[in-house]
């Protein structure tokens, strides 16, 4: 299989990054909420999963501005492969934006006006990404279920001859 | 008659050549063009192989006559379009057309295979390079023309320069052709053939939108713009010409595209739509038999 990814398939590269991604991101949340919200003490746990977070987010916006995407499936509406990008790239934006006010939050703490805007930030920011996966995770299923494309298989890492 | 060397060279009974437009010239178009004694090219940009590969035997089943795949690498990038190349060459399509890139490496492939290597440019460095590396013909694309626009020079600027410079090369030309009278004004500047898009986009066999089609029918002479903003799966910046989508609230209206059959409704009033600016002309939905008709009267002595 191929390392990098072409217009005709995702390389290995994205594929492992694409799922150890999504159970990083996924955690990542689970856990800035629940700080957020003030439910548990979780501060030892969330800083190494936000650097994972920051990190493989960052490496995938870079990986994948290096290399093609691979073409749509055949059937998939233009607006439709225009808003699931924009929603991939957001994604993707939010797991390197979200540690990063989290950091500020919890960490450096900053007070008045400033502080009001970190906390508000990070709170819109982790909601809109929330909906986002929401609408990356349907967006899926309806590939998988609705237009019985091979979308799905294709980030399995099962060859699809376009 | 007039003599055409490219019509010589293609096998057509007159110079009309459709321009590929991605997604939208399909077998259908493709065939009736070739039937009526031009050449259809299809829209290969955007095309996953498996399906270039199934449109190009559509095509053989509706015509025996030759027809072309027109192809561009500013998609998907190399593999996409080298895959293609291997349907186009295994397929023996037997006319390629080429737009947006650096064909040098490929031009002798092609030859080599006898495949009829045409390639659109939009200034006359690139129509030299052309050449060189081996067109059989080079499409001469003014910035009057509808969709992607590779160059910023009118017609009437580029043609004569790049037929004088290119005495041995069949020039076509492109950009707002869409009657007899602009086929002989074409000639008049050294066309040896005329290359139209916008014209076969408003014929019954093409798979634009009907309401895309309608806008057609609807502009003016001056309701075309030149944009280097957004358009569809192309770089942003790349220079288009369109039909702007409707006005008030409307954020599509900054995309340029080509809303075809199967697309939505609102898309196709939304969007900023590919159009050349003959688009005034343009009066009615015709067999595309019937257009190929109307520019080969143009070739009339
Ligand atoms: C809707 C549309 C789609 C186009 N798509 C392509 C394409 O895929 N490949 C290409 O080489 N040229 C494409 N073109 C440009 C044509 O090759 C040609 O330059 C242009 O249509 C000529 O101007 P006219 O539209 O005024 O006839 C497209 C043009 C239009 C109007």
């Amino acid at each position: 299989m191929q390392w990098r990814d072409t217009g005709l398939g995702f390389g290995i590269v994205t594929i492992i990054l694409h799922w150890v991604g999504a159970i990083t991101v996924i955690a990542f949340y689970v856990l800035d909420a629940a700080r957020i919200g003030g439910w548990q003490d979780n501060a030892g746990l969330w800083a190494p999963v936000a650097v994972c977070t920051a990190v493989l987010c960052a490496f995938r916006l870079f990986w994948r501005y290096l290399w093609y995407l691979p073409l749509p499936l055949p059937g998939v509406a233009p607006l439709t492969v225009m808003v699931a990008r924009a929603v991939a790239i957001a994604l993707l934006l939010s797991g390197v934006i979200l540690p990063l006010l989290g950091w500020l939050e919890f960490h450096w703490r900053p007070e008045g006006m400033a502080g009001g805007m970190v906390r508000l930030l990070h709170r819109l920011g982790l909601l809109a990404a929330i909906l986002g996966l929401a609408l990356h995770v349907a967006g899926a299923l309806r590939q998988q279920f609705v237009l019985r494309n091979r979308a799905l298989s294709r980030l399995l890492g099962a060859r699809v001859d376009l | 008659m007039t003599e055409s060397k490219a019509a010589a060279l293609c096998g057509i009974d007159t110079p009309v050549f459709q321009a590929g437009m991605a997604g939208l010239a399909g077998p259908d178009l493709v065939a009736a063009v070739s039937e009526a004694g031009g050449l259809g090219h299809l829209g290969g940009l955007r095309q996953p192989p498996s399906l270039l590969r199934q449109w190009i035997r559509m095509v053989r089943e509706r015509t025996n006559r030759p027809f072309g795949v027109n192809l561009v690498p500013a998609y998907g990038g190399p593999e996409v379009f080298e895959a293609q190349i291997q349907v186009v060459l295994e397929e023996k399509v037997p006319v390629l057309s080429l737009f947006y890139g650096d064909f040098t490496a490929l031009l002798p492939r092609i030859r080599a295979a006898g495949v009829i290597g045409m390639v659109q440019v939009g200034s006359l460095a690139e129509a030299r390079r052309a050449a060189a590396a081996g067109a059989h013909v080079v499409i001469a694309q003014g910035v009057e023309a509808g969709g992607h626009i590779r160059g910023r020079t009118p017609l009437c600027a580029l043609l004569p320069a790049v037929s004088a410079a290119l005495p041995d090369t069949p020039v076509l030309a492109a950009g707002g052709i869409v009657d007899a009278g602009s086929v002989r004004a074409a000639r008049c500047l050294g066309a040896d053939g005329v290359w139209a898009g916008t014209l076969f986009l408003a014929t019954e066999e093409s798979l634009a939108h009907e309401i895309y089609k309608q806008r057609l029918l609807r502009a003016g002479p001056d309701d075309t713009e030149f944009r280097t903003g957004y358009s569809f799966g192309w770089k942003y910046g790349t220079p288009h010409r369109v039909l702007p989508g409707r006005a008030g609230f409307n954020p599509l209206r900054l995309v340029g595209g080509g809303a075809r059959r199967q697309d939505d409704a609102s898309m196709a009033e939304k969007l900023s739509l590919y159009a050349g600016s003959g688009v005034g002309r343009i009066g009615d939905i015709r067999p595309a038999r019937d257009r190929v008709a109307a520019l080969a009267a143009g070739f009339e002595n």
